[in-house]
């Protein structure tokens, strides 16, 4: 904040001479060497990269140590962490921690990534619609959306997943189509102001029609904000699941993600409190870093900020 | 004024409208129809089940069972016995009137008088959330904001996304650990404490006949709940308090308090902060929206019987007319948030011109 006053203030006389003439940086180039220098960013971004390859080399890791997700062995639950053969210990049932906790990541990034590109994709091409047609349409998909907003989201959610119990598929499906309302919102607001902008006119006057005007000429010119969105979006789907599988609506076993990996939650605590650290730990640090990272990424395409 | 909370209060009802819309659909989505459900046995003929649909009213296109949900059918005739004329009465009286059915699972009783009796609890709870949320909120906010950039603003900075991260539920365990069963067993292992006054590790104090409890021994129960509850409402309220805060304390009237020569605390607190707080009002509705959602979570965690352990049970016993009660109560306290929380920024902030 003072680093911006300053310059606005001493840009006009002293710097002058000592400005840099260089070509100027595109906003994507400038994007990326702001985000390089941006530590905490970077961090959330080498995280999140290592759970990644972590949980897609679930198999492997679990072959190097002779153990698997869901064999049970019920002579030796709860061991202990770093128990023989048991690096991170096993659960009420006997099966391995650590494997499941891989494949639990398998099932959590990935099921909160596809739900995120869905109500993404869903977002985009509903708010385009609102804002760049206005009047009635918009007057509806807004009705819509206040409507959707008001209830409870974790209500509906709840209540759609109880009565459905979902597999992986169908629970993509419904955190997609129950979350994208505030992308909506967003993109409604940003469309809205774009289309009055020159190169929209220019488009309509070289006869460019209505669906190529939206996708091809308004869409683009928010990829910055969407990048943004789907960041902060990781991290809300990944709590949603977390929560839903967590009260016993979401994934069920044997199949294992974070989230259900805590449903036995209170009977874990007294025996083998890592059950419930581990897996809580995972959720919290990964939607940490998704925050941190959009937070890190609303501050690299800022264009109101400077170098 | 009166005429924005007004309009604000009309424009609730298609809201009210569409929630009714989308609740029922959703529950239409239910796999297994309630006649195969109640006559599964094969010998039964075709057109005796074509009555029992004709009974259970589920015979009719879906627009026309919602209405009769919605506005009830007291007032028309059904046919019953499928001779193509109307017969008797309708018995139902829609939700409109009150009437959601009855519960499955409770015999007989009606899904609101399940609800009314366990409303106190959740808002009692909730209530308590929102007072330490954002009386907390807004104490760390304005500290963030008076020590911009300084070690305090960026601590309390990762910790309100810190704050956002943490899954209520994983909070509420690790509190359940530590004081449940890492605190107790270190104070037996060093032999002191007993007796002590543990916290309550879940449930709501004990009602006592005619009247309530008293204040101290009903916080004692609401003190793990609440904290659990409550870190993500400091957290986001704290960064709300600090934006707005330092949008206000950079405006001219601050200047001009500071340049009179008002002492810095004075020009903080009487000019900055009361500024600043008006438009945060507008948050509040949103908060409510999200701890009426959350009160599921917290609630199974910690057994408090509101509402949402209430929703909770239903879903598992698929006792309907309380499921769909509960998420339609839990809508329309949650719109109510909503406007409350719209008329008192209109209110508060004077300029917001409708």
């Amino acid at each position: 904040m003072k680093e911006k006053a300053k310059s606005i203030a001493t840009i006009a006389h002293d710097d002058v001479g000592k400005r840099d003439f260089s070509p100027s940086l595109t906003l994507w180039q400038r994007a990326l060497r702001r985000i390089r220098r941006d530590r905490p960013t970077m961090g959330a971004i080498v995280t999140l990269l290592v759970f990644a390859l972590l949980s897609l080399l679930a198999p492997v890791i679990s072959d190097a140590f002779q153990v698997d997700p869901t064999t049970q062995d019920l002579r030796n639950n709860y061991a202990p962490l770093f128990a023989a053969g048991h690096p991170l210990g096993t659960d009420e049932l006997g099966r391995d921690h650590l494997s499941r906790l891989l494949y639990g990541g398998q099932v959590s990034l990935g099921i909160a990534l596809a739900a995120a590109v869905l109500s993404l994709g869903i977002g985009v091409a509903v708010g385009v619609f609102a804002g760049y047609y206005g009047g009635k349409v918009d007057d509806f998909i807004i009705w819509f959306v206040t409507t959707l907003t008001s209830i409870p989201s974790l209500f509906l959610l709840i209540l759609i997943s109880a009565l459905l119990s979902p597999s992986p598929f169908t629970l993509v499906l419904i955190l997609g189509i129950l979350s994208w309302t505030g992308t909506t919102r967003l993109v409604r607001s940003e469309a809205y102001a774009i289309k009055e902008r020159e190169f929209v006119i220019a488009a309509r006057a070289v006869g460019a029609s209505n669906l190529r005007i939206m996708f091809l000429h308004i869409v683009p010119n928010m990829i910055s904000l969407l990048i943004i969105d789907l960041s902060f979006q990781l991290g809300s789907l990944i709590l949603a699941e977390s929560a839903l599988s967590f009260v016993g609506f979401g994934i069920r076993a044997p199949m294992a993600t974070w989230g259900n990996m805590l449903n036995g939650g209170l009977d874990y605590a007294r025996r083998a409190p890592h059950l419930v650290f581990l897996p809580g730990l995972l959720i919290t640090t990964t939607v940490f870093c998704f925050f941190l990272l959009g937070d890190g990424l609303r501050d690299a395409f800022d264009p109101r900020i400077s170098d | 004024m009166h005429r924005y909370i007004f309009r604000r209060i009309l424009q609730a009802i298609p809201t009210l409208f569409g929630i009714t819309v989308i609740v029922y659909f959703i529950m239409l989505l239910v796999p297994g129809d309630p006649v195969s459900l109640l006559a599964f046995d094969p010998r039964i003929r075709p057109d005796e089940r074509e009555r029992l649909a004709r009974q259970l009213g589920v015979a009719d296109p879906f627009y026309i069972q919602y209405l009769r949900w919605l506005i009830g059918d007291d007032w028309m005739m059904v046919d019953t016995n499928l001779d193509g004329e109307v017969d008797s009465w309708g018995d139902n009286y829609g939700i409109l009137r009150g009437d959601f059915g009855t519960s499955f699972k409770f015999r007989g009783s009606n899904p609101l008088d399940l609800i009314a009796e366990r409303l106190g609890a959740t808002i009692e709870l909730n209530i308590f959330v929102l007072l330490v949320a954002i009386s907390g909120g807004l104490a760390i906010g304005v500290l963030a904001a008076v020590y911009r950039g300084r070690l305090f603003d960026r601590i309390t900075r990762v910790f309100a996304v810190l704050g956002i991260s943490v899954p209520t539920f994983f909070l509420g365990f690790m509190l359940i650990i530590l004081f449940g069963i890492a605190l107790p067993r270190f104070l037996e292992g060093h032999g002191i404490g007993a007796g002590w006054p543990l916290l309550p590790m879940g449930g709501r104090c004990p009602p006592v006949r005619g009247g309530c409890p008293p204040l101290l021994e009903r916080l004692h129960y609401l003190i793990l709940p609440v904290s659990a509850s409550a870190l993500g409402g400091i957290a986001s309220w704290s960064r709300f308090m600090r934006a707005t805060m330092l949008d206000t304390i950079s405006s001219d009237y601050i200047r001009t308090a500071f340049a009179k020569g008002l002492p810095t605390r004075s020009v903080w607190f009487r000019h900055g902060f009361r500024n600043a707080v008006a438009p945060l009002t507008v948050f509040l509705g949103p908060t409510i929206l999200g701890l009426i959602g959350g009160s599921v979570i917290i609630e199974r965690i910690f057994t408090w019987p509101g509402v949402g352990l209430l929703l909770f049970d239903a879903l598992l016993s698929r006792d309907h007319p309380v499921v769909m009660a509960s998420v339609v109560i839990g809508s329309v306290l949650s719109i109510a948030g909503l406007v409350l929380s719209d008329i008192l920024h209109a209110i508060f902030d004077p300029r917001i011109r409708y």
